[in-house]
């Protein structure tokens, strides 16, 4: 085990700019170590991931676990000016933005403080990849922390195993109360018939549905209380079949 | 049961909001003070108050969704958000990809970068929480009348850390309401 001088001895050797001092945890080995972190031209962060990743091994191989914390002055800086600029314009829909990035890939994770429109989302995103490319960045994602809730195939495949035969009336309700929202009109037949299509279910003479042995496989099972089998044996003693 | 539960949910809810409002108050207080006035004190304890309340609602979506990933210490969290949390996560990815759905799969990678970003976030907040506790000998910097720094992390950007995670657990338990259901 190296000691905090020793490993900040060795860091500097290795040409690795540090940030404040080495710190050990206290109910754990970890070292942890602040690296002061640049761009260069191409907006390549320096030292680069690959350096600080073997530097890690290096230093694992002598017995000490370390974890780098990177100090990223002019990625905060960024951050905070673009933050400035979507509120000052979207007041009403924007209540937080961060940005994270590696090389010139940025992405971008909204709070939003409403549910907004397509319209919205698009001068949103002009507005972000207008700034970004100032700063050398390219847009990479929008991720927004709220108002996306719609149910997945995947989740909706493993309500239909849960309670098949189901009826599309008795599985919207079934989604709505697991906290997803569907919307009106007929969003989730459409879906429906889109799996049946695709063989992912079949619709049963009485006009409900059930997974094909395809789907069954590819949800797969796993052993203990969880298990997809059991809770869907307990949901059939409940209904009394 | 359910409602003992559900006290408990908005007890430790109310805690976190009330740990950042203490932070924040630290924080205004650390900068009004001159160095005579002890203002190095309340500095460090801004920078303690931030990471707790950053913890706190951390440990709390993990406990939401899988309780035996929460009865972890401080140290074991990140670790559980970079294995049990990814792991769970690429296999859902992948029965996505088995059955052709790309929205779980994208949700689902999404999910991995907020995990990760979370590790790091609470790595970050507990070595400078160690600092701000155990190592008093490395004063606080202030740098101007807005700003202070402990060993390179203004507060600023530690005033950033809950709600930056409360960001990212929100991209968790989109992926993770999708995969309960």
């Amino acid at each position: 085990m190296l000691s905090e001088h020793e490993l900040t001895i060795s860091l500097n050797e290795m040409g690795i700019p540090l940030a404040g001092v080495v710190i050990s945890g206290l109910e754990t080995d970890v070292s942890f170590v602040f690296v002061r972190v640049t761009r260069d031209r191409d907006n390549a962060q320096r030292p680069s991931n690959l350096i600080l990743h073997d530097a890690k091994k290096k230093l694992s191989e002598r017995g000490a676990n370390i974890e780098f914390l990177l100090v990223d002055d002019d990625a905060q800086e960024i951050e905070s000016a673009l933050r400035a600029t979507l509120r000052r314009s979207f007041d009403k829909e924007i209540r937080n933005l961060f940005l994270s990035w590696e090389g010139k890939k940025g992405k971008i994770l909204i709070e939003p403080k409403c549910a907004y429109g397509e319209d919205v989302e698009d001068a949103i995103r002009d507005k972000i990849r207008i700034f970004l490319s100032q700063v050398g960045i390219e847009l990479c994602s929008i991720v927004r922390t709220a108002g996306e809730n719609l149910p997945t195939m995947l989740a909706c495949l493993s309500r239909i195993r849960h309670l098949a035969p189901v009826t599309e009336q008795l599985l919207k309700t079934d989604l709505i109360s697991r906290g997803f929202s569907i919307p009106p009109d007929d969003w989730l037949r459409r879906r429906l018939d889109s799996m049946r299509r695709s063989g992912r279910i079949v619709r049963l003479a009485n006009g409900s549905y059930a997974l094909t042995l395809g789907s069954l496989r590819a949800l797969g099972t796993i052993k203990g209380r969880a298990s997809p089998d059991i809770t869907r044996m307990l949901a059939l003693a409940r209904r009394g079949e | 049961m359910a409602s003992i539960f559900g006290i408990f949910h908005t007890y430790k809810l109310r805690i976190q909001i009330l740990m950042e409002l203490v932070a924040h108050h630290l924080e205004n207080e650390a900068l009004r003070r001159s160095s005579a006035d002890g203002r190095d004190q309340f500095g460090r304890s801004a920078f303690n108050r931030y990471y707790y309340a950053t913890f706190i609602s951390i440990q709390r979506a993990l406990r939401n969704h899988r309780p035996h990933w929460s009865n972890n210490g401080h140290a074991k969290l990140p670790r559980v958000l970079r294995d049990d949390v990814v792991k769970e996560l690429r296999a859902n990815c992948d029965k996505g990809k088995k059955v052709g759905d790309r929205e779980i799969t994208r949700l689902c990678s999404d999910g991995i970068s907020a995990a990760k970003a979370l590790a790091s976030i609470l790595d970050e907040g507990y070595a400078i929480r160690v600092i701000a506790d155990y190592f008093p000998d490395i004063a606080v910097d202030f740098v101007s009348t807005k700003d202070f720094k402990l060993n390179a992390i203004t507060v600023t950007h530690a005033h950033s850390w809950p709600s930056r995670a409360s960001g990212f657990v929100a991209i968790l338990e989109r992926a993770w309401r999708q995969i309960n259901a």
